[in-house]
């Protein structure tokens, strides 16, 4: 009898700043998917094994943005021009007013601002990423052991990290909200956090010691493999990187495990093949991150020896942009290497990349996330 | 004559569609077969490595335990088969829990017989047969009961094969023991096919395979029972209704009153559970504006009557939840200045505003000793949802303001 539910390894991709449509991850999805049957492990096809699923969530921001700027309007247009002449309620309509255009700064700044302090979007989008996963979860088949694996780009790092703590953390089962999940039943396999940031922008959760790590005890650490990835002189990953101390964050059989449960990809400067060094599908490019994640997905460090990587990246390496790398260089590192510190650095490295790309590229992340 | 083509397609059809069976068959057992037949070669030709029979075998046994070849989809064993198509029937017939339970029952003694009968072909059993056996029973004593078997079962249920400790996740059965026979210790060599291994070895790699895939049939029945989401769906999906009921039918929260009410949720979250909860059942409101219909006596004939923006300085609001995660009955209280263009009087006034059920909102207020009152039916509301309830208000009141925004239209 043919099955109907799907049996395969379900990766979801959970975006990061900006507005995303229907469909954003088709980009990083063909990327992932490419890079996989380019290698052909053990004659196998990405199909094989494997079913992506994407996650969207930036609509519970743009919502409020778009409600927000009908009720500012509809509220001052009562005073008419009377409103203006008020300094408190000029201002105020400005900062109503500063939250409604589609700039850099509202589709992606904002996005950031919100998430990391207020409440009410932090626990809409953790329910509604999880929402997506558990439904998603729910349909696939039960003949096997369902398996399933998350990569949180930028923003959807600390989305990913705080969704995941919601569903696998706490210390009660069914006293207070949810019972949470068993993370032994039901835990993620592998954890990707491309262009991590979930450290510079946690908030309610310390990241360093939530259960979004691996360990042997699973009420102690939910995932099997927790993959960190940030590129060298991308300003967003690198200003403040993901940086646990190892010997505290994990414990010695987690440690001592030969196929590393942590690692922490440093994809190198001047492995750049678009100067969009952020996006997602730039970073799945790369066989330095595509594949030590293949092998935690599918748990075996032998499905592609090092040699086979070693092929695969001289490879990748003819389609560095040559002729930029330098000037590339010369604009992001510094911005990498910010000297403000905290969140307003983080946020001003953003802003500064976000230009670059749009003044010297003609990339807008503003009208398109950084898929 | 004219039902000869559809024969013809039916004929066809029922050559081509058991085709794509045996096509998907074929091709899983080519993936495993792959995985058998190029491992060693692949194994041994990475220059950093020099590795022995014992080696190759069980980074074999591991691919094919990794790539669903052993108790899994891609597995053509008999019992896994059989096995597998009782489990697709429960989910086609949508079993309930407890009856999905019954049958797990059986399963796991059909699991417990096959093992025994893998076991009697040894003599003596090598010793991880034995102990897998023994793991069985004392999972079936621990699964006596539905609860048992959602409890803390051997391993939490998961007897994935680590191919790094060489063992069955939390069963204390290791598969390295099988190849500790000195041959197969020897270094393998290039070209070298496992079946070409001495017997020992061969005889450690097929024992091993026969574990791994107990094993992970075991797992897979487990799992079954365990990883069932409904509840957490159904639980999930309330406290999702509850926070998008705290969003958008609550009053709606401008920027100011979106920090200040996260600051009161900070201070009121039960901080030893980071599970997910409930929203809480009040909110502050702080700098709202929005627009109402005030009436202020002493105002100048003509003037009395207008559209006024009401700025809540301070206030706050109250609900209970109802079972289904919807908003009930609310009350809230907010200080309140309204300012309006109008002659013979001041043009603002200040009072207080009681708001009722979120959406209607009755207030007082004093210009400068000229008696306002004022109903607001709240703006986000009034302008997403009854646009044209305010201007038949507007109208029915005499209130004509050309400007009158009418947003989303």
């Amino acid at each position: 009898m043919a099955e109907s539910a799907s049996t395969k390894h379900i990766i979801f991709l959970v975006h990061g700043m900006g507005k995303h449509e229907d469909k954003w991850s088709e980009k990083p999805e063909k990327t992932l998917t490419s890079a996989y049957d380019a290698l052909k492990p053990e004659g196998t096809e990405f199909a094989d094994y494997f079913e992506v699923c994407e996650i969207t969530y930036d609509h519970i921001i743009d919502e409020w943005r778009q409600q927000n700027a009908n009720n500012m309007d509809a509220a001052f247009k009562v005073l008419g021009d009377q409103g203006a002449s008020s300094s408190f309620l000029s201002s105020l309509r400005k900062m109503g007013d500063a939250t409604t255009s589609d700039t850099f700064f509202n589709t992606h700044i904002i996005d950031v601002v919100f998430y990391r302090y207020i409440n009410q979007f932090q626990e809409l989008i953790r329910l509604e990423v999880a929402k997506q996963i558990v439904a998603k979860l729910d349909k696939s088949s039960q003949v096997v052991k369902r398996e399933w694996s998350i990569v949180g780009h930028s923003l959807g790092s600390i989305v990913v990290h705080d969704t995941l703590q919601r569903m696998f953390g706490g210390t009660s089962f069914g006293e207070v909200g949810v019972d949470r999940l068993n993370p032994g039943d039901l835990g993620p396999k592998v954890c990707l956090m491309v262009a991590n940031v979930s450290h510079v922008l946690s908030n309610d959760f310390d990241v360093y010691n939530s259960i979004v790590r691996p360990h042997t005890d699973p009420h102690q650490g939910a995932v099997e493999y927790y993959l960190s990835a940030r590129h060298e002189i991308d300003p967003i990953a690198s200003i403040f990187p993901f940086n646990p101390n190892i010997t505290s964050w994990l414990d010695p059989a987690t440690r001592s495990k030969p196929h590393e449960r942590y690692q922490n990809l440093v994809l190198p400067w001047d492995d750049i093949t678009n100067a969009n060094i952020h996006s997602l599908s730039h970073y799945f490019k790369n066989p330095r991150l595509h594949v030590p994640f293949f092998r935690a997905l599918i748990g075996d460090r032998d499905w592609i020896m090092d040699y086979e990587q070693d092929i695969a990246h001289e490879k990748y390496r003819g389609g560095v942009l040559a002729q930029e790398l330098v000037k590339l260089k010369a604009k992001f590192e510094p911005l990498a290497k910010g000297n403000i510190a905290g969140l307003k650095g983080f946020l001003k490295a953003c802003k500064a990349f976000g230009e670059i790309l749009k003044d010297d590229y003609q990339v807008d992340l503003s009208v398109k996330g950084g898929e | 004559m004219k039902s000869f083509p559809m024969v013809k397609t039916v004929i066809v059809l029922a050559i081509i569609i058991p085709l794509f069976g045996v096509q998907s068959a074929w091709s899983s057992q080519k993936t495993c077969d792959n995985i058998v037949k190029n491992r060693p070669d692949r194994l041994i030709n990475d220059p950093n490595t020099v590795l022995n029979m014992a080696d190759v075998s069980l980074s074999v046994l591991g691919g094919l335990s990794k790539g669903k070849c052993l108790g899994n989809e891609f597995d053509q064993d008999v019992v896994t088969k059989a096995i597998r198509k009782e489990m697709t029937r429960w989910e086609s017939e949508k079993l309930p829990v407890e009856k999905r339970y019954e049958e797990f029952r059986k399963q796991l003694d059909i699991l417990i017989d096959a093992t025994k009968k893998i076991a009697s072909q040894y003599s003596p059993a090598p010793r991880p047969l034995h102990d897998l056996i023994k793991n069985l029973n004392k999972l079936k004593k621990q699964t006596a009961t539905l609860e048992g078997l959602k409890g803390d079962v051997l391993g939490y249920g998961n007897w994935a094969y680590d191919i790094e400790a060489y063992e069955v996740k939390g069963t204390d059965i290791y598969i390295a023991t099988l190849f500790a026979d000195q041959m197969c210790q020897q270094n393998a060599v290039l070209k070298q096919p496992l079946n070409k291994y001495p017997a020992p070895c061969q005889q450690g790699y097929k024992v091993g395979k026969e574990i791994i895939r107990i094993a992970k049939i075991a797992e897979n029945l487990i799992a079954n029972i365990r990883g069932d989401l409904t509840n957490y769906l159904q639980n999930l999906t309330k406290v999702q209704t509850q926070w998008e009921q705290y969003a958008n039918e609550a009053r709606f929260q401008f920027l100011p009153e979106l920090f200040v009410n996260s600051i009161f949720i900070g201070a009121v979250e039960d901080e030893n559970n980071s599970n997910f909860q409930a929203p809480p059942s009040q909110q502050i409101i702080f700098l709202h504006p929005s627009a109402a219909v005030e009436y202020v006596n002493g105002a100048d004939n003509g003037s009395s009557l207008e559209l006024a923006m009401m700025m809540e300085w301070l206030g706050y609001n109250q609900w209970k939840w109802e079972d289904d995660g919807k908003i009930g009955f609310s009350l809230g209280f907010s200080l309140v200045s309204s300012i309006s263009d109008r002659a013979g009087t001041k043009k603002i006034g200040h009072g207080g505003v009681l708001h009722i059920n979120n959406d209607y909102s009755f207030g007082v207020t004093s210009h400068g000793g000229d008696v306002g009152v004022f109903f607001s039916i709240d703006m986000a509301k009034w302008i997403y949802d009854k646009d044209q309830s305010l201007k038949d208000a507007t109208d029915m009141f005499g209130v004509n303001k050309p400007w009158f925004p009418n947003p989303g239209k």
